[in-house]
């Protein structure tokens, strides 16, 4: 589907409009669910009109695939019903894909070291200089560079991974708590800290550990 | 050719079990349209093959779930986490029941599986998706006596605030109902009764004892 991208609007406030109608209950009449759809759709193609990459973005297509299913699902219910729970679940596949697609905005956004650092300090508000150096690979000096808005132009690749690492630990823990991940022995690592992995092989060979141990964070799995 | 000596027994029934999730993630583990399955690998499933959910009967057992995993060894730590914990009302037919490991043993298979390295139980684990099964229980190696019901693939939730057990489920292999217990971090007290991959288990133990004294 041919869809013009534009950055007019910042998508993640695209995302948000369709996480709302996603979150509201489905109405229980045809034309109420009907007009519910329509305000989706709309959503959805302004979502994607948002994307770099429009239309040829690969979930973009996921979102019309699922939303379509959403749409013969609810012409096909009587009023009031979702009686094979087809309504549900199209919904939640299209709430899988507007998440995915925050995420992955997220992360290109950070692939900038200038926001990836603002990003970082906002996360930890109360972290002192020295624990931010430890963190970010710099002297406590550089730190307060950074804090005043100068280019982050040394390691960048490290304040890099550690924003996108962030942004798996934080809703799962306080700011305290992300300084001591980092310090943490883990047997995923073979007992090195995250920090250690960090110093000792450097951020291009940390991101995948670092990035998967940080991901595990999402749901419980069995260890 | 499996490599069990006798089929795992199949059985069916409901159990109430506990998750914890992030709170920035539903309580179940669906990601629907995505080219490589993202989700992290665990005991009884490999990155990029597929989806499980894994459950804990305890909720103790839950929490020690994320104690071993994070390598939370003390209490500083384990104040520090912010975890939905989710009860999740599973009725399920064709688990594996291996949640004791004289089951495992009475079916010919190691029952260092559900405790040890996970590259042979995640074989185990594929051995059983082809046999179809569409899950099983084992004991958890979190937390001995804890038992862990792992289902495989992926499912959806039903968010109710009650009444899980007699919600009329209109897809029963897609969704699964689910309440929220708790938004709170480990019990100090899991951070010396988890048993962490360097440690040994005591329920291990114990049932190795018994077969030396037989």
């Amino acid at each position: 589907m041919e869809v013009a991208a534009t950055t007019k609007v910042a998508p993640d406030a695209r995302i948000a409009a369709v996480e709302a109608l996603l979150a509201t209950p489905l109405p229980g009449a045809r034309a109420q669910r009907e007009a519910w759809y329509t305000r989706l759709e709309d959503a959805i193609l302004a979502l994607v009109r948002a994307l770099p990459e429009g239309g040829d973005d690969y979930d973009a297509g996921r979102m019309f695939e699922f939303s379509v299913a959403l749409r013969r699902a609810i012409e096909a219910a009587p009023d009031d019903a979702d009686p094979d729970g087809a309504i549900a679940l199209a919904a939640l596949m299209v709430g899988d894909v507007v998440r995915r697609v925050g995420r992955r905005l997220e992360h290109d956004t950070l692939d900038d070291p200038r926001a990836a650092a603002d990003f970082v300090f906002a996360a930890l508000p109360a972290a002192g200089a020295s624990d931010l150096g430890r963190l970010l690979g710099v002297s406590t000096k550089t730190v307060g560079a950074w804090r005043a808005g100068r280019p982050v132009t040394r390691h960048a690749d490290r304040v890099v991974l550690v924003a996108q690492v962030l942004t798996h630990l934080r809703a799962s823990m306080t700011p305290r708590g992300v300084l001591l991940w980092f310090d943490g022995p883990r047997a995923q690592l073979g007992g090195r800290t995250p920090l250690e992995l960090l110093d000792e092989d450097g951020p291009a060979a940390a991101r995948e550990p670092l990035t998967a141990l940080a991901r595990g964070l999402r749901g419980q799995l069995a260890d | 050719m499996a490599s069990w000596r006798t089929e795992p027994e199949r059985v069916a029934g409901t159990w109430p079990a506990y998750r914890q999730v992030s709170p920035r993630w539903p309580p179940l583990y669906h990601a629907a349209g995505e080219p490589i399955p993202s989700q992290s690998a665990g005991r009884w499933h490999a990155s990029g093959q597929g989806y499980a959910q894994y459950l804990a009967l305890e909720p103790l057992g839950a929490w020690a779930e994320l104690v071993r995993y994070e390598g939370i060894r003390d209490a500083e730590r384990a104040a520090q986490y912010r975890r939905r914990l989710w009860l999740v009302f599973v009725r399920e037919r064709d688990i594996a029941d291996l949640s004791t490991f004289e089951r495992f043993a009475a079916c010919g298979l190691d029952p260092a599986l559900a405790i040890g390295p996970h590259t042979p139980a995640r074989a185990l684990a594929q051995e059983l998706r082809e046999a179809g099964y569409r899950g099983l229980l084992a004991p958890s190696a979190a937390l001995p006596g804890a038992t862990n019901l792992t289902l495989f693939g992926p499912r959806f939730e039903k968010v109710l605030l009650g009444g899980l057990a007699a919600w009329d489920n209109p897809a029963p292999d897609a969704f699964v109902p689910c309440s929220l217990v708790a938004e709170a971090g480990p019990p100090a007290e899991l951070v010396t009764a988890t048993r962490f991959p360097d440690m040994d288990h005591e329920g291990y133990l114990r049932w190795f004892a018994a077969q030396a004294d037989r």
